[in-house]
């Protein structure tokens, strides 16, 4: 896309508050705008991820203080929020995949699968909290 | 590569649903065994790392993210960053960090 022309200052009503508050997204666009934050997210741990693999390999005493990370309050949300991330990106993309098939495209399915990737993602980011909390 | 516009972003489309479907099979992978073999000894979890099929399929698994990562990235600056000046610094960046994260998996998994 070339660079915007502003022969006129045109008006925006794009604030942050705005998105977040005002406009009102369709269930289908929730899904796709937490696809690319999960997206973005995930992209963003990756690399700590590969680190945190790297030392629980490492040595006994790596593996034992990885899994201390990982079982420190903080390190059991983080998980939370990555584990919700990547079930999401992967649900909320295999209905992208079903829609390149041209599957589920008409308006109440566009709906229907929505509430289905939404509810699945947390459903099942609900069970592996409960299963690290135990 | 001489390809022109469409056929780069037909690339891409192919690219990123060929790596989703090499990074589900992966996971799939990976959560049964969540399932079954949690909470995992340090002994296990070395072993399971130590074979030749492991190590290339976590490989592959660690290309196909970084790949499909990156046009992820690329597609969501084309959308909302509209200055290719500050586009080009930031995919840069992002790049950067997906090549790190492959460079520490090679690392991780055959040293």
């Amino acid at each position: 896309m070339a660079e915007a022309q502003h022969s006129r200052a045109r008006p925006k009503y794009l604030s942050a508050a705005a998105i977040l508050f005002e406009i009102r997204l369709p269930l289908p666009g929730w899904v796709s705008i937490l696809h690319r934050v999960s997206g973005l997210l995930l992209t963003g741990v990756c690399l700590w991820l590969a680190l945190l693999l790297d030392r629980s390999l490492s040595s006994k005493h790596g593996f034992d203080a990885v899994a201390a990370t990982l079982s420190s309050v903080p390190g059991r949300l983080a998980l939370l929020i990555v584990f919700w991330a990547f079930i999401h990106h992967f649900l909320a993309g295999m209905r992208f995949l079903a829609l390149d098939l041209g599957k589920g495209v008409d308006l109440r399915h566009a709906r229907s699968s929505s509430a289905m990737v939404l509810a699945l993602g947390l459903f099942c980011t609900a069970v592996i909290g409960w299963r690290l909390s135990v | 590569m001489n390809a022109d516009a469409s056929e780069r972003a037909l690339m891409h489309w192919v690219i990123q649903r060929a790596t989703a479907a090499i990074i589900a099979m992966y996971t799939v992978f990976a959560a049964g065994m969540a399932v079954v073999a949690t909470p995992i000894a340090y002994e296990s979890w070395t072993a399971l790392f130590s074979t030749a099929t492991m190590k290339a399929a976590t490989a592959i698994f660690a290309l196909a993210l970084a790949a499909h990562a990156a046009i992820g990235f690329h597609d969501v600056l084309r959308d909302y960053v509209h200055r290719p000046s500050a586009r080009r610094v930031l995919l840069g960046a992002a790049y950067l960090l997906l090549a790190a994260f492959v460079v520490q998996m090679f690392t991780t998994l055959w040293s």
